[in-house]
């Protein structure tokens, strides 16, 4: 008989007690559970981090896509005889809707919708040949005016956004328009739907980009409004939008009429100017009572306040929401409630204000 | 019971290594991933900051240009080869930017006198395109920008309108200016705008004349 004799080192075979197992369950649950702990934890700020990066992310489009705009409002024709800023003929910047579709009424003031417009770097820039026959006739354009290309109707196609305006001290008439034809060999371009009025020859017409930013409050989106044919949503879970103006103070602070002609913002020979002082030198805020009280520049129906001409900076104020209910709790930090309960799941609302001085506004 | 040679009385061991291991595996995935999302977000932040930089870089140029060609009493040599900024010249041709690339200023001049030609009618007004100024931005504000400083090229041409039939003299003192700013991590931005000299009698000092510039048409083409 060989004898068993444990190996040095081994323990004993025998199994675990119960209070071993309870205690051995015990630990390793607690173990467990902090490290799930870490686990939900890192889960929770990739998600949490993820939302704030997008709800950045969503901030830089909406206010880069508005700056870029606000920056080029009221460039105007580059070329001809009409060439300067469109600020010397209307006013490239109305708190309103303007276009074909569902527009604000003329003289209005909306906090929260801005429209932009200014002309493009184009070719599509060239005044009126003769004096339009009808408001729906054909406009006679000048084909070889500089800048234009030969044999092209000056550029214009169809599908081109253009606007046709009266020069400056000549009644202060425009309207925007879409091209519907172009004939080339007749130098005439055919407006999808007929003018207000036929403009007379020398009025210009050029190219032109409108943006009207508004915020959907029902869907809580920011829009874009290109004022003839698309609204698109720009950005998502947008909660609040408003714009705010700054004018330059002064009576005289608005593009004078030409020698021997009158304007809206001025009367008179030598010209005096209709405009109150504000005050000062530096921007003002203007409000919208004074933004909509005239003097009234244009003509039906696309009138405007003289004061819109004196608009030296604009005040963009966004407000964004974490997409994700999840993360939104209660309280003023947001303005849609969420399910959040928990510290480490909450994104408060974003909020930026920028102010944006148009360039072709400040030196005319 | 008996033991083989190799066994363990303690083989529960190996499910606490394989729940140790899981659990750092998905710490380690969530890790991996937050710093993704992280420095992502950073380098965007980073463009963007660089891109702004560019945007005002370069309308920083044209406002220094203005504020050069208003001193002067015509603009009919600013056109021509030999009209170049006093100041805002650092005179390199090959001028080294902040992530060590080097820009070719002649090249460059042709790029755009070949984008120049494209969107202008050819014929004996089109504009010529010459170098007026090029140096960091940081020369223009005091204190500097540091590293990420855009470098700023500017440059002039006639305007076509002029019908002069001489792209190096301004008959009518309106002249084109074209300004880029060059940045980090390839940010460029460009600024065209149309300007036009106006001189009148100063009406504070009897007989002088007093020179501005106003802004035809300011636009951001990049």
């Amino acid at each position: 008989m060989i004898a068993r004799v444990p190996r040095e080192g081994l323990a004993e075979p025998r199994g675990f007690s119960l209070v071993e197992v309870l205690i051995a369950s015990a630990v390793s649950c607690a173990l467990l559970s902090v490290l799930l702990q870490f686990a939900v934890s890192a889960q929770t700020s990739l998600s949490v981090q993820a939302d704030v990066a997008d709800m950045q992310q969503r901030l830089r489009v909406a206010l880069e896509s508005i700056r870029h705009d606000l920056l080029l409002a009221g460039a105007g024709l580059s070329r001809g005889a009409a060439r300067g800023p469109l600020v010397n003929v209307f006013a490239p910047i109305v708190p309103a809707r303007l276009g074909v579709v569902d527009p604000d009424p003329e003289l209005s003031f909306q906090f929260d919708r801005i429209t932009i417009l200014y002309v493009p770097e184009t070719r599509a820039q060239t005044v009126l040949t003769a004096d339009m026959a009808d408001p729906a006739s054909p406009i006679p354009i000048d084909g070889s005016a500089p800048g234009c290309p030969a044999a092209s109707a000056c550029a214009f196609a169809p599908g081109v956004d253009a606007v046709i305006f009266e020069p400056a001290g000549a009644g202060g008439a425009h309207e925007l328009i879409t091209v519907l034809a172009a004939d080339v060999a007749g130098n005439t371009v055919t407006p999808t739907q007929p003018l207000s009025r036929a403009y007379a020859a020398r009025s210009a017409v050029a190219a032109i980009v409108q943006r009207t930013y508004y915020l959907d409050r029902t869907r809580r989106r920011l829009m874009v409004y290109d004022g003839v044919r698309s609204d698109v949503p720009l950005v998502d879970h947008v909660v609040d939008l408003r714009f705010a103006y700054y004018g330059d103070p002064r009576a005289e602070g608005v593009p004078p009429p030409p020698a021997g002609a009158s304007s809206c913002a001025f009367a008179g020979s030598p010209p005096v100017p209709l405009l109150a002082s504000l005050g000062g030198t530096a921007p003002k805020p203007l409000s919208d009572s004074q933004l909509t009280d005239g003097p009234v520049c244009g003509l039906a129906p696309n009138r405007f306040d003289a004061d819109l001409l004196r608009i030296r900076r604009v005040a963009v104020t966004i407000r964004l929401e974490a997409e994700s209910a999840e993360f939104r709790g209660r309280g003023s930090a947001f303005a849609t409630a969420g399910l959040s309960r928990s510290g480490t799941k909450y994104v408060p609302d974003l909020q930026t204000t920028i102010q944006v001085a148009p360039r072709n506004m400040n030196r005319w | 019971m008996t033991l083989r040679r190799g066994e363990s009385w303690f083989g529960e061991r190996g499910a606490a290594l394989v729940c140790a291991l899981m659990v750092i595996a998905l710490l380690s995935t969530l890790g991996a991933a937050l710093v993704v999302v992280v420095t992502t977000e950073c380098l965007i932040g980073a463009n963007h900051r660089a891109a702004q930089l560019g945007l005002y870089g370069a309308d920083a140029g044209v406002e220094r240009a203005i504020g050069e060609l208003r001193r002067l009493a015509s603009w009919q040599a600013v056109p021509s080869a030999a009209s170049t900024s006093p100041d805002f010249n650092d005179g390199a041709m090959a001028p080294r930017m902040p992530d060590d690339t080097v820009l070719d200023l002649a090249g460059l001049t042709a790029e755009r006198q070949a984008e120049s030609d494209v969107f202008y009618p050819g014929g004996p007004d089109r504009p010529v395109w010459r170098l007026f100024a090029h140096a960091s931005l940081d020369r223009m504000v005091a204190g500097g920008i540091g590293a990420a400083s855009p470098y700023v090229v500017v440059w002039v041409a006639d305007d076509p309108d002029d019908l002069d039939g001489d792209p190096d003299r301004d008959a009518n003192n309106i002249v084109l200016v074209r300004s880029e700013a060059f940045g980090v991590r390839g940010a460029r931005r460009t600024v065209e705008a149309t300007i036009a000299l106006h001189t009148a009698l100063d009406a504070t000092m009897p007989g002088a004349t007093r020179s501005d510039v106003s802004l035809i048409a300011w636009r951001q083409v990049r």
